[in-house]
């Protein structure tokens, strides 16, 4: 228990640390960078304690769940890697790595590192959905019957400002390639920035946690 | 006496005359700066003077730019890392007698492109009021009105024109509604 709460207080900062990430305007480039390296490394350790999973990958058998679980854990992981890669290729850094022929691409590496940060956003919502049931689990959090209501009302109001944000910050247009750069609101308060990208978060994640549990899917089914 | 008293006359009427004329519109002298390397800036500092009048000075550097684009976003990354101030052609040579003064320039990396490091730090806006105008691919201001007003500190900086680089058919339109809002 007390591992696991540690586990996911690691989690809990890391999450934050993403979030932070996304605000490339309010961090800074020198904080960005620092933060990123600082992930980086907390992503090696996550991808280090969890070296059973990639030994048992070969072995059982293959739900629907199980399949998309991980894909999207392996996506998620190459998308890491893509992201550091072009990030140092644009950072101060990539001088160590001159004798490279991709060193001086920093225009391609730019676009890319924009692009694929949205996509690395959302898919690790995804990843945190598809895990939430376990994560639940493993603290043993238990809503009680009598919250339940209050809990899925603010979850829907979370996930419906989450949607408004999405399509009022133009994320869907990175994501889908039509906006090369990102429109960063200097003037805009940065609560309103991380509350916002708080709920893209849960909304992803929330629906990820949905799609994965197999009780919710056959209530949706047989209701 | 009578002289003392004339004197007097004549400062107050000739006083009365210097605070008046700043608040003609028509009085102010403006002055319409841009740097443009493809030529869309050019066009939106053009469209605002054909609005507003005033007279026109292109920033211009010593060293010419690459003119592909790729290679013109790697070339202004190595001098934005460096905080390269590339050497300017030449200076705008009566700023002082200006009391509005555009200024245009193309959002590179974020941010200002270091030429106009180099231009705010070369010239005094003491006491001038500075509206900047960028075009863009996607980013807008990006952060650049706040690092101008810390370029300028003794001007008046005023809200910013941003034209995207997809939508320069419309560059009349835009500039005619911000110079609205802005009451020029």
């Amino acid at each position: 228990m007390r591992f696991a709460m540690l586990r996911t207080g690691i989690y809990g900062v890391m999450s934050m640390m993403l979030l932070v990430l996304m605000g490339h305007h309010i961090s800074g480039a020198f904080a960005h960078q620092w933060l990123a390296a600082g992930i980086f490394l907390l992503f090696a350790v996550h991808m280090g304690s969890h070296w059973a999973w990639l030994q048992n990958l070969p072995r059982g058998r293959y739900t629907a769940i199980r399949f998309v679980k991980m894909v999207i854990t392996i996506v998620t992981a190459m998308l890491a890697v893509t992201l550091l890669v072009s990030g140092v290729l644009m950072s101060p850094i990539r001088y160590l790595f001159a004798f490279l022929p991709i060193a001086e691409q920093t225009d391609v590496a730019r676009t890319l590192h924009h692009y694929l940060s949205y996509w690395f956003f959302i898919m690790i919502a995804l990843h945190i959905g598809t895990h939430w049931k376990r994560l639940r689990k493993k603290l043993s959090i238990d809503t009680s019957r009598k919250l339940q209501p209050v809990v899925v009302l603010f979850a829907t109001l979370i996930a419906i400002n989450g949607a408004y944000a999405f399509v009022r910050r133009e994320i869907y247009r990175y994501v889908f390639f039509i906006n090369p750069y990102s429109f960063f609101d200097y003037e805009e308060h940065p609560l309103f920035f991380f509350l916002d990208y708080i709920s893209i978060l849960y909304l992803f994640a929330g629906v990820a946690a949905l799609a994965s549990s197999p009780q919710t899917r056959q209530q949706l089914l047989t209701d | 006496m009578k002289n003392v008293f004339a004197l007097f006359l004549a400062m107050i009427i000739g006083g009365s005359q210097l605070i008046a004329q700043p608040a003609l519109a028509a009085e102010k002298k403006t002055l319409i700066v841009y740097f443009s390397q493809t030529g869309t800036t050019e066009q939106v500092a053009l469209e605002i003077q054909r609005q507003v009048g005033g007279d026109l000075f292109k920033i211009e550097t010593v060293q010419s730019y690459p003119t592909d684009h790729k290679q013109l976003v790697d070339y202004a990354r190595k001098e934005l890392d460096a905080k390269t101030r590339p050497s300017l052609k030449a200076q705008i040579p009566n700023l002082e007698s200006y009391d509005v003064v555009f200024v245009g320039y193309p959002i590179w990396w974020y941010t200002l492109p270091m030429p106009l490091f180099t231009f705010f730090e070369s010239h005094s806006f003491e006491g001038k009021t500075v509206i900047p105008f960028c075009t863009h691919g996607g980013s807008r201001l990006s952060g650049t009105v706040e690092v101008i007003k810390k370029l300028a500190p003794k001007a008046t900086v005023l809200g910013g024109l941003a034209i995207s680089r997809d939508e320069t058919d419309e560059i009349q339109t835009d500039v005619t509604s911000w110079l609205k809002k802005l009451k020029y």
